[in-house]
């Protein structure tokens, strides 16, 4: 019993203080704070341009932010991103954690296997075996229900939503602490959503993995995120729990996004 | 001297609707009540008295404007409106169960899943949640046929039991009860009553909003009148 408890005194794996990255006037983000805990599924939401895919990159480590700061504490030892070398961040961002991108051909190699989409991140870290690689690729395709007969077929053939799962498998077979999701039902058809917000909520509760997840559509939101931000012109304008962001809206440009979700 | 599980203290909550010509109303001010460990108070009133505003604001779905809600457990004392996020998930996952009137889940999956949730989130193993979910389902007389299908295809008073199943699940110290029995047959009716029952009887402290007559006097320990601000005295229940 318990095991599953939240530790409440545990620090933060993701600790980001006064976080800016700006383009433009209000264009980026800007004095963003934020933590992140073990396991923990934080929404970023607000309309398009209002900084949330800035803000995304910025944590991931895509995109260097003009001031402030990001802690990473995986375990007892802190890691700020600012200071760290490159190679030790690409290995990072291939390890320790995952990305998945909306487009999922930007986050494949189109004309890699299947197999070797996945088998790609562990071998980063360090695996070598080729029968033990293409058995984890096997597993995580059934995983997310991807027909194992396709393992050595090249994802350019593949439909989007069967690329996209493609894409969670590959990211999360290194049992990733940190997932990055921008949007990740961005581009698919209404039922193929389902299937998609099925299967992370599935992995992210049997991984335990935490994530950072970006969206505009506050239906996927409202079933997957523990907490929300909402951002508006580069600033977080509001945060708390999911069903209080979306029940009892304090800001106006909140109300007003809460509003216009349509009942289905 | 028994402690009280729940201590409302001068609760208030009104809503500022921004883009509604910034229109302000006050739902409740000022609702004191505690409620015991083995209890049930049933709020009662017109609609629009914010019965179900308290409930919401006691689950944290609202931010209260003022006042304290004090929850005891464990000899821990903590106000609910002073919690962090973090610490409120916490609280809801293992002490605080909540029906409300809708049900919300991803569609696809199953009804049986659904109910098993919230044990695999305290750390129950698949097997045990899967046996208690089953019992809970079948008490609620939902078919076995679909206990595999997402309940979203549901009806109302079945999507109504999959909701109070799940939090049925495990016993916990406090219970918001909104509307559990509205939609629900005389049978069904009489098999949630039987759970709260239960409930009490391993001393959860329950505070519930019922419209019939009936399930209210069969699960109240006290009742409280909104309107009026006092209890209504037992004998004058059914007037």
């Amino acid at each position: 019993m318990n095991q599953a408890a939240l530790v409440l005194d545990e620090s933060p794996l993701l600790n980001v203080s006064q976080l800016t990255r700006l383009y433009g006037i209000n264009k980026g983000c800007q004095q963003v704070d934020l933590e992140l805990f073990r396991g923990e599924v934080l929404g970023i939401v607000g309309e398009s341009g209002s900084g949330k895919s800035t803000l995304l990159r910025c944590l991931s480590g895509m995109e260097q932010c003009d001031s402030g700061s990001i802690e990473y504490q995986p375990k007892h030892h802190v890691m700020n991103l600012q200071d760290m070398r490159k190679a030790d961040l690409r290995q990072l961002m291939r390890t320790d954690w995952g990305i998945v991108q909306q487009n999922p051909r930007d986050g494949l190699h189109l004309d890699m296997s299947a197999g070797a989409n996945i088998g790609e991140r562990l071998m980063s870290q360090g695996a070598r075996h080729y029968g033990q690689i293409r058995e984890q690729a096997l597993e995580w395709m059934e995983r997310v229900e991807l027909d194992i007969e396709r393992i050595d077929d090249k994802p350019k053939n593949f439909s989007g939503g069967m690329q996209q799962r493609l894409q969670i498998a590959r990211n999360l077979v290194t049992s990733p602490r940190l997932l990055f999701m921008d949007e990740p039902t961005g581009g698919l058809d209404v039922s193929v959503q389902a299937r998609i917000l099925d299967l992370l909520r599935k992995l992210v509760s049997e991984l335990d993995v935490a994530v950072v997840l970006v969206t505009h559509d506050m239906g996927v939101a409202r079933l997957l995120a523990d907490r929300l931000l909402v951002m508006r012109d580069s600033r977080v304008i509001e945060s708390g729990l999911t069903d209080q962001i979306l029940e009892d809206p304090q800001e106006p440009y909140t109300q007003l996004l809460v509003s216009s979700i349509l009942q289905v | 001297m028994r402690q009280a599980t729940l201590q409302i203290q001068n609760l208030s909550k009104s809503f500022v609707l921004h883009n509604q010509g910034k229109v302000s109303f006050q739902v409740f001010e000022n609702v004191s009540l505690d409620v015991y460990p083995g209890e049930c108070v049933v709020l009662a009133g017109e609609s629009g008295l914010g019965k179900s505003t308290i409930l919401r604001c006691l689950y944290a779905n609202y931010l209260s404007d003022s006042g304290a809600i004090v929850f005891n457990h464990n000899s821990q004392s903590q106000d609910l409106n002073k919690l962090s996020d973090r610490a409120l998930i916490q609280l809801r996952r293992e002490k605080i169960a909540y029906v409300s009137q809708f049900l919300r889940v991803i569609p696809r999956i199953p009804a049986l899943e659904i109910v098993m949730q919230p044990m695999l989130d305290i750390g129950y193993e698949r097997q045990q949640a899967e046996q208690r979910a089953s019992e809970l389902l079948a008490h609620l007389n939902i078919p076995e046929r679909l206990w595999q299908i997402s309940p979203t295809t549901f009806s109302g008073g079945e999507q109504q039991r999959i909701n109070i199943a799940r939090e049925f699940t495990v016993v916990r110290p406090l219970m918001l009860l909104d509307e559990p029995t509205a939609s629900l047959d005389a049978v069904n009716r009489a098999a949630v009553i039987e759970l709260i029952q239960e409930a009490k009887d391993q001393k959860s402290a329950i505070i519930g909003i019922f419209h019939d007559i009936e399930s209210r006097e069969q699960v109240a320990d006290r009742i409280l009148d909104l309107q009026s601000g006092n209890f209504i005295e037992n004998d004058t229940w059914c007037a």
